[in-house]
């Protein structure tokens, strides 16, 4: 710095404040200007969202779902009279950021907020049930549908242990087998650990060898060590409850091995990716997902979301994320029409009252179709299994478990 | 009428309040924080931002007294808040003890954890020993997560902290939380600041000062190096042994996902943007490193990306202009905004003239 004197550096600095200054009064100016459509009431809600953190790469196409219905559905007319307006932050998966988040929402009275991870679900399951704010997240963990814990938190799938559940009752039907063995193959964070203690238990209910568990972390670029007792033990079965990343590191390492196990893959373990990432290692493994993919157009809400694609962004790829941040939406907007058309005040405690009235209502084919009762707020009990064949995601069967009452929130 | 400030005693010009400016500084600083709460009673987003920067600011400070005083570079800060807020949630939820209480209970846990790994300072110096610290950082991350210690860490999925209540009164997950706990944040990091700078002015402060310029040079000066090193990690993991323990308490929920390297590295980083052995570098590196990606979202974002035509582009950009930003300061000011503040209050002082 010895060309710039203290003089010049206290100029420059000057400049540079005094021109953030003039920006933000000219932003002002700007607001003020265009004088906003006064006829319709604004009803807002709150968005978190993951972009540039580590979860950033299945969190962006969620995020671009739900801001997607958002749109369309204020294109198309509101929201039982309402425009709705989405304040959506980028909280990079940070907990104090959510919650500076979360105090914003608070502040401007959101009567619902569309989250993302395990972090800020829990993180805000107390607050908001202590403010009465509806939560739906893509944090599809079973403690999320025990409303004597989570009076405030709705999710629109299946939950997890569910989908672990039903993925097991396939596999068995299928194995051909007595006493088919199976091993846990899971991140040691609370979206990996939390469907293993229940998914244990049915494992054994019907009839499987369960083998010692693995943990294969979220960043693991190997996972030999782990799958070479997997191998030795000779699981028929393996569940991976990781993320896209780790679950491909997974199945190219036990093709490596000439492993003949069948891995049950999560929900946020793949998607369309999956199939380059992993090549031919991901053939013939089950992959679960109780909704649709993207751009199957024999469900019916498809023709929109292809509506929003074709009409936004007809250059960009989406995933199955893509539905969940849709669906999410979806089932947010619903409530809060639920709510107006029956000329009631929007609030949270309102749209958690609406919303627990809903019956096997159908998200337009996207998802199973929703039942959300007062003292359960399992959505549903169906998931789907999926797999690759020939480079393709093919369907392979759908599972359906009946609604018991000890599964409640475990 | 004097025409300016001219000290008779040596008292004088040692006082903690020197100038009338400082009186006047101060006494506005005061008037701010009482009317702060008062003003957001009902906006709890600055209330959370006031008590956010309170609490990281104990730990700064903490952290200052070790690196910036006694020279310790610590990549553990992190971990040490960490033990203080386990500590005290699990002292709370086994054992049922009060919130003060338990709040101690996490500061010394803290401290006694801090000083294990202020042995190594014996031997090791700079690079060295921060990766000594820097085992403190993956050895608490180890623990936390690990399922046999479920029992007692919750594992990973962390731990609900239960409510803190003072005097009766609870004050801690009510909706008016962010409201009652100001009153027992900014006081404590008022005070730990008030304490951490009468502090370094004593004979502590100065052989920290000491063994920081030349350790060497402060032995032979008779200065026990290894005593006043190991304060020195005492003292400031029990400042992020309290800040951890009121963060618990306020935020409601512990998760070990929080105290990663990469909040040790904040520590560092707020410390070196602020001012390196300066108080109000901690204030100013805190408030700076925490505020600056919350005003890019609200303000540097919106205002560019109507240029920018994909809105996540415009997202995208956040980390870089944070990054970009802080290695600018470092580039004009290697010593910390709070010089930057010196230099322009110098020149302010001898306007219009150059020198």
């Amino acid at each position: 710095m010895k060309g710039v004197t203290r003089r010049d550096f206290l100029k420059y600095v000057g400049v540079a404040g005094s021109m953030a200054f003039g920006v933000q009064f000219l932003g002002c100016a700007q607001k003020t200007a265009t004088p906003t459509p006064a006829a319709k009431k604004e009803i807002t809600i709150g968005a978190l969202f993951d972009i540039t953190g580590p979860t950033g790469d299945v969190g962006k196409d969620y995020a671009q779902g739900v801001k997607d219905y958002v749109r369309l559905a204020n294109e198309r007319g509101g929201v039982g009279g309402y425009t709705v307006k989405l304040a959506s932050v980028d909280y990079a998966y940070k907990v104090p950021e959510a919650l500076s988040a979360y105090k914003n929402f608070k502040s401007m009275n959101v009567p619902g907020i569309i989250g993302w991870g395990t972090g800020d679900t829990d993180a805000l399951k107390q607050d908001v049930a202590r403010d009465e704010i509806v939560y739906i997240s893509a944090s599809y963990s079973p403690k999320l549908t025990n409303p004597a814990e989570a009076p405030y938190n709705f999710v629109t799938i299946t939950d997890y242990t569910s989908q672990l559940r039903a993925v097991l009752k396939f596999a068995k039907e299928n194995s051909g087998k007595d006493k088919p063995k199976v091993v846990f193959i899971y991140p040691n964070v609370p979206y990996g650990t939390d469907p293993i203690e229940g998914g244990k238990e049915y494992a054994q209910e019907l009839g499987f060898e369960i083998g010692g568990d693995e943990i294969v972390g979220l960043k693991a670029t190997s996972a030999m060590e782990q799958l070479q007792r997997v191998k030795e033990f000779g699981a028929d079965f393996a569940w991976v409850g990781g993320t896209i990343s780790s679950t491909s590191v997974i199945l190219k390492n036990a093709m490596d091995l000439g492993m003949d196990t069948t891995f049950m893959v999560n929900v946020w373990g793949w998607d369309k990716r999956i199939v380059k990432l992993a090549g031919e290692a991901a053939e013939g493994h089950y992959y679960n997902w109780p909704g649709v993919l993207w751009g199957d157009t024999s469900a019916k809400g498809m023709a929109d979301i292809m509506y929003a694609h074709t009409t936004w962004h007809p250059n960009d790829e989406h995933t199955i994320h893509y539905i969940k941040g849709w669906v999410n939406a979806m089932m947010m907007l619903k409530g809060i029409d639920m709510v107006a058309e029956k000329g009631e005040e929007v609030t949270g405690a309102k749209i958690k009252q609406e919303l627990e009235t809903l019956r096997n209502y159908d998200p337009e084919g996207l998802v199973p179709p929703i039942s959300w009762y007062p003292d359960d707020h399992r959505p549903s009990m169906v998931s789907k299994i999926y797999t690759v064949k020939g480079g393709e995601i093919k369907l392979l069967g759908k599972e359906e478990l009946e609604r018991r009452k000890d599964w409640l929130g475990k | 009428m004097p025409s300016g400030v001219f000290k008779t005693s040596y008292a004088e010009d040692m006082a903690f309040i020197r100038w009338p400016i400082h009186r006047i500084a101060l006494t506005l600083a005061a008037i701010f924080l009482l009317t702060y709460p008062f003003v957001f009673r009902n906006n709890i987003y600055m209330l959370y931002w006031a008590n956010y920067i309170a609490i990281f600011l104990i730990a700064t400070l903490g952290i200052n007294i070790l690196t910036g005083y006694a020279g310790q570079i610590s990549l553990g800060h992190g971990a040490f808040m960490a033990v203080g807020a386990y500590a005290s949630t699990i002292t709370a939820i086994k054992l049922g003890l009060p919130f003060p209480l338990t709040v101690f209970i996490g500061a010394i846990s803290s401290m006694l954890f801090g000083l294990i790994f202020g042995i190594p300072s014996l031997k090791l110096k700079g690079f060295y020993l921060a990766i000594a610290t820097l085992a403190a950082q993956y050895l608490v991350d180890f623990l936390l997560v690990n399922p046999k210690l479920a029992w007692l860490t919750g594992g990973s999925s962390g731990l609900i902290v239960p409510e803190a209540s003072l005097m009766g009164f609870e004050i801690t997950k009510l909706s008016g939380s962010d409201f009652y706990f100001y009153f027992v944040t900014v006081p404590l990091a008022v005070f730990f600041f008030i304490f951490a700078a009468n502090l370094t002015r004593s004979d502590v402060g100065r052989a920290w000062v000491a063994i920081r310029d030349n350790d060497i040079a402060a032995e032979i000066m008779g200065i026990n190096v290894f005593k006043y090193k190991l304060l020195a990690f005492a003292i400031a993991s029990f400042y992020a042994g309290i800040a951890g323990s009121l963060w618990a308490y306020y935020i409601g929920y512990l998760t070990p996902e929080h105290y990663t390297i990469a909040l040790s590295i904040d520590f560092v980083a707020m410390i070196l943007i602020g001012g390196l052995g300066r108080h109000w570098g901690s204030l100013v590196g805190t408030v700076f490193v925490l505020t600056l990606p919350e005003v890019l979202k609200r303000v540097i974002i919106p205002a560019i990306s109507g240029f920018v035509p994909v809105t996540f582009t415009a997202e995208s950009l956040r980390p870089i202009i944070f990054g970009a930003i802080i290695i600018l300061f470092l580039i004009a000011e290697p010593h910390g905004i709070v010089e930057l503040l010196r230099k322009v209050k110098e020149y302010l002082r001898l306007f219009p003239f150059p020198y």
